[in-house]
């Protein structure tokens, strides 16, 4: 499902060192990120750069919407997306500093309705393991994104979702073991998430517009708006709830504050001499937990790096006999980057309002060299034109998936009689409704959309968000010649339920 | 047991931690980088007492240094050279690795597979364990045994085949995959899933596939090899203070975790294959993607941070090499102990530079510092003398060892009788996974016999506590603990370190 849906909350990257000749170190920087953005389409973006404690280059450049004036400056509220997981992880490293849990943990001590789809894994999962991506799971993202079930609901839905690969055997990056790690914290605090965000890391590191949600963005001025490419163009789109998966990723916040998150990391869990999380537990968090398979592609990309893996909330690798510790966030048109290099005691922070764009992790790759050595590869110039080149593979692979459509074919049926409820013991409801000639389909609050007939009993629907793109649905008959199954793109197999109305509108997850 | 921590320390995996026991003597930088080589090499051998050593380095495709050094057997003459014969040890894992390397390139076998999928009688303790554990989780110490069971191979009867059937009894001390623990057997097992996928015995896959297209013919897979072949090292090992020669142990049972044995030269034709991605002097001898399966990550081994290493930030374990990042470039480790054997291989494939070290002592940490002082000189950074450190390190350890034996003696609690006649121990006592230790007792004195390969007479320590003093001196002195049940009966007794023996009561003979 979603083949254009950019929505999966995702990576980022890294690093470098120097004295107080900030000015002399980053001068070009400016010239360099004005530069990137316009190639990179990207609107607008804010840097903030830490060293030896300090914050020591904070800025903004471009708009917070396309066609507006409105700069952005290093107080405009930007989605941080995944970079959120690192906040799960210490709220939790805090808690285990209280003695109320320990790494090793299994899930099941602290939340005994928890369960997963193979018994041995239910047994077996430590909190350490729903941090660290090694779950076995894929995808599942559907579940909460543009639905409204709840943190709860989802984590209680995952007893359906079969695992991708064997327990522990590989990286699989997944939100809703984040939303777990954030019920365990919820239940060893008796606060929520988004209270224990706020009074153990906002509030003692003076983070006061953060939020997690975006709820209260709506009385700010200072905000970005989120952008995507639509048919080719770059265009301003709609700020997404994901508060369903607050602990995976619901952060807000601006480079000046996330600075500060910076300063805390690279002081290992102090801030102002005030201790926020004991160094052992922040060591866990900076600790390799899941090694993450480097491809021989990326290996000639990047030869810098031999070693990637994710601790505790951040991805760890070698870069130029460096460790970079670091975490992306993509959320619907934002892409954020934190990212460290504590041997040269430097961070950044990488804010900007287009979705799923590579600059951020190519700037950090630029700033760090700044710290090593000077500049060293022009990281935007090569970067991009790589990107260029995947992403006319891409084109090019879509082109031959749209040419494998068969011509002249018809749907068994009439049209009208492929309506009905389908049901999936994981996802819920996909609703199919006929009406002046044509099939639509819903799938909670988000997906609607009409089906265009593709071949056979194959349909594509088109989602009214755009943002949400289009994905194929086929429908399977039973031997009496009934439809019976419904193959989601993506999801899997829903099964038509007898009982149903063949006007619905809408439907229960 | 003393064998049981020697070999846990022989085997140690890639890589190696020393402790910062003393500063480093800092060597000037010359522009030869071996230039000094050869008196580096003769002063460790001399400092650690090690008889005989040989060291080979590979860079760009050729053999810019092999040599040996020293005596073969400690009082003999024979010098050790390019040439001569050692135990290379848990090394031979990389070979085991290829082999299946070499399945798969065939079709035969995917790295994914499930081990029963080849061994369909194998069995883990967990049955989720037997059903998901897969060729690259044998070949990569995840399998949540831990380092322990060696004693079900380690001088006992028991064929490979016998070895893999009681594995299924070692309880885990960890969760499925999630740490390392270093594992033989389940490198015995992807060795008879290899022999069963390739229909051949391992030794014949390592021989046809690995040894003789490499040109490596004077290297074999079983000490019984080693009768025919000239110019073999005697180990040697520390007892009372002295450096003394031992008999070469047989380990054919324990073959694909570490029974090949090599010379440096031999060695060099191996290390050459893996720098070139595969292929030797124009042949292929392995496809590039099998040699890369071997180098990229599988487990992590450690935070990777470590005092002595700030270079260092990763250290996993591939497919039969330790990985670590090194001064920015990918190290690949490994070292190889068994009885009076201790070697190393490392490789630096963006240098193109490789290193071995194959040495006839297990009383020394050498073997795991004299290859990071020969690569900083072969990558110019500033060498840190880890060897005489390391050389430090020994002696501060040896003298631990005996303080804690004479802590041990003076826990012994005088003036306690056995609460039975010894007449009453005597029988077959059985553990399910190392088999039978009969209890007797001769002309007045509790012998313990395991098998034919060992025997122990047995004396009164305290309680029910007896010493056993082996007879195969690599075993050393043990306690023995017998526990009686509520009859008043032996049921059991328990070794240190091994664990609980139960009793066997002959069926109408019970008192």
């Amino acid at each position: 499902m979603l083949r254009g849906a950019r929505f999966v909350l995702v990576l980022a990257v890294v690093f470098a060192s120097a004295g107080s000749a900030h000015a002399q170190q980053l001068r070009g920087l400016d010239a360099y990120v004005e530069k990137a953005i316009s190639e990179w389409e990207v609107p607008g973006l804010g840097l903030a750069i830490v060293h030896r404690d300090s914050v020591v280059y904070a800025k903004g450049f471009g708009v917070r919407k396309l066609g507006s004036a409105e700069r952005v400056d290093e107080n405009t509220m930007f989605a941080i997306g995944s970079s959120s997981k690192a906040f799960t992880a210490l709220l939790l490293a805090t808690l285990i500093d209280e003695g109320r849990a320990k790494w090793d943990d299994r899930v099941i001590e602290h939340l005994d309705w928890f369960q997963m789809f193979d018994p041995y894994v239910t047994r077996e999962m430590t909190l350490r393991d729903l941090l660290s991506h090694r779950s076995g799971l894929s995808r599942g993202d559907l579940l909460w994104y543009g639905s409204d079930l709840t943190r709860e609901d989802i984590v209680r839905r995952v007893r359906w979702l079969e695992p991708s690969w064997s327990f522990r055997s590989q990286f699989g990056y997944q939100n809703i073991m984040y939303l777990a790690a954030g019920e365990v914290a919820e239940e060893l605090s008796g606060r929520s998430w988004d209270e224990l965000v706020q009074e153990r890391i906002f509030a003692p590191l003076g983070m006061r517009t953060s939020t997690t949600s975006i709820r209260p963005l709506a009385s700010m001025s200072n905000v970005a708006t989120p952008h995507s490419r639509i048919d080719g163009k770059v265009s301003p789109i709609a700020w997404r709830d994901i508060d369903n998966a607050g602990p995976a990723g619901s952060i807000n916040s601006n480079v000046r504050e996330m600075a500060a998150w910076v300063r805390l990391q690279l002081r290992r869990g102090e801030f102002n001499g005030h201790r926020i999380v004991s160094e052992a537990n922040h060591r866990e968090m900076w600790s390799p937990h899941t090694i993450i398979q480097i491809d021989t592609a990326a290996e000639r990309l990047y030869p810098e790096t031999h070693f990637r893996t994710y601790g505790l909330g951040w991805f760890l690798e070698d870069y130029r006999g460096r460790r970079l510790v670091h975490h992306g966030g993509n959320i619907d048109g934002m892409s954020a980057l934190v990212a460290m290099m504590p041997e040269h005691d430097v961070g950044l922070v990488i804010l900007t309002n287009m979705n799923g764009s590579g600059l951020p992790a190519l700037l950090m790759r630029r700033i760090f060299d700044l710290y090593i050595d000077g500049p060293g590869r022009d990281w935007s110039a090569e970067i991009l034109a790589y990107t260029k080149q995947r992403a006319e593979q891409a084109e090019a692979r879509q082109a031959a998936r749209d040419s494998a459509r068969v011509r002249n074919t018809q749907p068994s049926l009439a049209l009208d009689r492929y309506a009905g409820r389908y049901e999936n013991r994981l996802y819920g409801d996909v609703v199919i409704t006929y009406a002046n000639g044509r099939l639509s389909a819903t799938f909670g609050p988000a997906f609607q959309g009409s089906l265009e007939h593709w071949h056979y009993d194959t349909f594509r629907a088109r989602w009214q968000d755009p943002q949400l793109g289009t994905t194929t649905l086929t429908f399977a008959l039973n031997a009496r010649g009934e439809p019976a199954t419904l193959d989601v793109e993506g999801m899997g197999e829903f099964r038509r339920q007898q009982d149903t109305p063949t006007q619905a509108a809408g439907g229960t997850r | 047991m003393a064998a049981l921590r020697r070999i846990t320390r022989c085997a140690a995996p890639a890589v190696l931690l020393l402790s910062a026991a003393c500063a480093p003597t800092l060597q000037s930088r010359s522009s030869d980088p071996l230039r000094d080589l050869d008196v580096l090499l003769e002063r460790a051998r001399t400092e650690a007492a090690i008889p005989g050593l040989a060291l080979a380095i590979v860079r760009n495709d050729s053999i810019i240094y092999a040599r040996g050094f020293g005596v073969r057997e400690q009082g003999g003459n024979e010098r050790v050279d390019e040439h001569t014969l050692f135990a290379i040890g848990s090394n031979s894992k990389a070979f085991t690795a290829a082999v299946v390397g070499k399945l798969v390139e065939e079709g035969r076998m995917r790295w994914d597979d499930p081990v029963t999928a080849h061994l369909p009688e194998f069995r883990l303790f967990d049955p989720y364990v037997t059903r998901e554990i897969t060729m690259r989780d044998v070949l990569s110490h995840r399998s949540g045994l831990g380092r322990r069971g060696d004693m079900i191979w380690y001088a006992t009867p028991f064929d490979r085949a016998e070895v893999i059937r009681r594995v299924r009894h070692l309880e885990p001390n960890s969760s499925f995959r999630s740490e390392f623990g270093y594992q033989n057997i389940m490198f015995i097992a992807a060795g008879e899933a290899a022999a069963r996928a390739g229909g051949r015995s391992w030794d014949e896959l390592v021989t046809s596939w690995l040894l003789q297209p490499l040109g490596m013919h004077r290297s074999n897979t079983s000490v019984r090899d080693l009768a025919r072949a000239g110019n073999v090292a005697t180990p040697h090992t520390m007892r009372d203070g002295r450096v003394v020669p031992i008999a070469w142990r047989n380990i054919d049972n324990a073959g694909p975790a570490g029974s090949i044995n090599s010379s440096v030269a031999d060695m060099t034709q191996w290390v050459r294959m893996l720098l070139a991605g595969g292929e030797l002097d124009g042949r292929r001898i392995l496809d590039e993607a099998t040699v890369r399966e071997l180098q990229v990550p599988h487990t992590i081994t450690g935070s990777g941070i470590d005092s002595l290493f700030p270079m260092r930030h990763f250290s996993a374990y591939g497919l039969g090499f330790g990985l670590s990042d090194y001064y920015g470039r990918k190290l690949l480790m490994h070292s190889g102990g068994i009885d009076g054997m201790l070697s190393t291989v490392a490789l630096l494939p963006e240098e193109r530079v490789g290193i071995v070290l194959l040495t006839n002592s297990d009383a020394h940490s050498v073997y795991s510092a004299l290859p990071f002082d020969i690569i900083d000189r072969l990558i110019g950074e500033r060498p840190r003398d880890l060897t005489s450190r390391a050389i430090a390190t020994d002696a501060a350890q040896r003298a631990a060892a005996a303080e804690a034996e004479r802590r041990r003696a003076a826990e012994r609690v005088s003036g306690t009788r056995p609460s039975l006649a010894l007449g009453d121990y005597v029988g077959p006592y059985e553990s399910p996974l190392y088999g039978t230790l009969d209890i007797s007792l001769e002309s007045g004195q509790l012998v313990a016999r395991r098998y034919d390969t060992l025997r122990a007479p047995l004396e009164h320590w305290h309680y029910n506590t007896f010493r056993a003093t082996w007879s195969d001196a690599a075993f050393g002195t043990t306690l023995i603990t017998f526990a009686l049940d509520a009859d008043g009966t032996a049921a059991t007794l328990e070794i240190e370190g091994l664990g609980r023996f139960r009793r066997v009561r002959e069926p109408g003979r019970d008192r």
